[in-house]
């Protein structure tokens, strides 16, 4: 198994998580599109020293973009929504 | 907001201020609240932006600004609780800004400094009274006399005598080779003044027009002209003509160059006159001098530093300019800004003392410059500078050097009131 600041690549921090976390203790992260549920887990676990729920996962699909007459495609990657326990919370400071 | 003042000495005053809680979070809020219509943060709409996030983003910068504008906001109203009069920019100390506590800060200030001044009402001065002498009369219708000499061609040609002025052509040469520098046509010597180069000038006495000659001389080490100095460098002259100076005869035709005047005698009048004006004038500002001197040694205080350093800033800046219409620079004379500054530290400091001490005297006196007075002096100056009397007050106005003016006047006339007051004792 990867180390878990290698599964984890960065939090997502939008208008939308931001809601989801303040509503629902769900935290979104960007994740390795190999990684599993159970290995997501584990990393947030180790990393934010909480307890994790619950693991939702997606995969989004990059855009195909056009600059003149070239195509090219943004990079595919897996999205992670992660339910903590009651009480618990991460603060992000990184990306600030 | 509360403010405590401490004395660090009779002029630096220290000064701490707290402002409450209430104000320090209203001003945070408000700021934040500005900021969220503006934030642009990736993953949120333009106004969408939570605090926290917010906050994370521009901490440091909303606690600068806010600090800021804190200080802006109070240091004036500090100032006028405190009754204080800063002559210096302050030295702004700030503490942290910190959310739900009060904002400390504290300001270090040059003030004026609290002085007394008392006993320049009859002070004792001593002073020369000159009466002008008819000799001193003679002497300076010499100079003019010299001034409105005219030279002329001496009708016989004879050998050159001092006193002459000889036009002639001349080329240096060293070492076998011309000069570039060392050569003129049509130049006009005179002879024993000192003013071209003295040698020279001495093995021209004896020379006749139209005669060659050449001369060699020996420049000294110390010579002022760097390339010459030291070197043997001979001079081809050939001399054209010999002048004289002619002075005009004194007679009473000769006041006419200078006026309306009737006769000789009338003009030696009107420079007599000119010449005990001149005395008086010069006693007046002797005599001043002593009061300004007596009242520095009676009243020895601090004196701020900020103000000394700008009036020595104004005092170089003001050779600078006198320089400048010489056209030299300071940098020809070997001299840089920081060191004039500092030769004219103990100067500037007199000054500002002077000012200080005068001002004081005139507030206590009740004088005071009106507008009138200072209409008066624009005039004054317009008439010596032959400018239209509007285009010398834009002048003023615009280069906002009108309050200078008003201190000058402020101060002449204070030393006025001294003077008038002082008891004279004429040696």
């Amino acid at each position: 198994m990867k180390a878990p600041y290698e599964i984890i690549r960065r939090p997502l921090i939008t208008e939308k998580s931001t809601q989801q976390k303040e509503e629902n203790r769900q935290y979104v992260f960007e994740v390795d599109p190999e990684a599993n549920k159970i290995e997501i887990k584990e990393a947030v676990e180790q990393l934010f020293r909480v307890k994790v729920l619950k693991v939702r996962t997606l995969n989004v699909l990059g855009k195909i973009k056009r600059l003149g007459r070239r195509y090219g495609k943004r990079p595919d990657w897996k999205k992670a929504i992660v339910t903590l326990r009651e009480g618990d919370r991460i603060d992000f400071f990184e990306g600030a | 907001m509360e403010i405590q003042i401490e004395d660090l000495s009779s002029i630096k005053k220290k000064i701490s201020v707290e402002i409450p809680v209430e104000q320090v979070s209203r001003e945070i809020d408000s700021f934040y609240g500005e900021l969220k219509k503006k934030a642009r943060i990736k993953g949120f709409r333009p106004g969408k932006v939570p605090r926290e996030i917010l906050e994370r983003y521009f901490k440091d910068y909303v606690k600068s600004e806010v600090t800021q504008k804190l200080i802006q906001e109070t240091y004036s109203e500090a100032i006028s609780e405190g009754h204080l009069q800063p002559v210096s920019l302050p030295i702004i100390d700030p503490g942290e800004l910190e959310k739900d506590k009060p904002f400390h800060y504290t300001v270090t200030v040059e003030v004026k400094p609290e002085i007394k001044i008392d006993g320049y009402i009859g002070l004792t001065l001593e002073g020369k009274k000159e009466e002008v002498k008819e000799e001193e009369v003679e002497e300076r219708l010499k100079d003019l006399q010299n001034l409105h000499a005219v030279l002329k061609t001496i009708p016989e040609p004879r050998p050159i005598q001092k006193g002459d002025f000889v036009l002639l052509d001349y080329e240096a040469w060293l070492e076998g080779k011309p000069l570039e520098e060392g050569k003129a046509m049509d130049y006009t010597v005179e002879v024993g003044s000192g003013r071209f180069i003295p040698d020279l000038e001495e093995a021209l006495i004896g020379l006749k027009p139209e005669e060659e000659k050449e001369i060699k001389i020996s420049f000294p080490e110390d010579y002022g002209y760097k390339k010459w100095a030291g070197k043997t460098i001979s001079f081809r002259v050939k001399i054209k003509e010999i002048k004289e100076k002619v002075l005009p005869p004194l007679d009473d035709e000769f006041p006419r160059d200078f006026g309306e005047y009737a006769s000789l005698e009338e003009f030696k009048k009107k420079l007599k006159e000119d010449l005990t004006k001149e005395k008086e004038a010069a006693l007046k500002k002797d005599l001043k001098d002593q009061i300004v001197d007596r009242l520095l040694e009676a009243h020895p205080f601090e004196v701020p530093e900020s103000l000394v350093k700008a009036q020595a800033k104004a005092l170089v800046s003001d050779m600078k300019l006198r320089l400048a219409t010489q056209g030299i620079g300071l940098k020809e004379l070997n001299l840089s800004e920081e060191k004039l500054e500092e030769d004219y530290r103990e100067l500037s400091q007199k000054l500002v003392r002077t000012f200080l001490i005068l001002e004081k005297i005139a507030n206590q006196e009740g004088i005071e410059v009106s507008n009138e007075e200072i209409e008066q002096r624009l005039k004054e100056i317009s008439e010596r500078t032959r400018q239209p009397l509007e285009a010398v007050r834009r002048l003023y106005e615009n280069r906002k050097l009108l309050p200078e003016l008003k201190t000058e006047i402020l101060n002449e006339k204070t030393l006025n009131f001294l003077l008038e007051r002082a008891q004279i004792q004429y040696r």
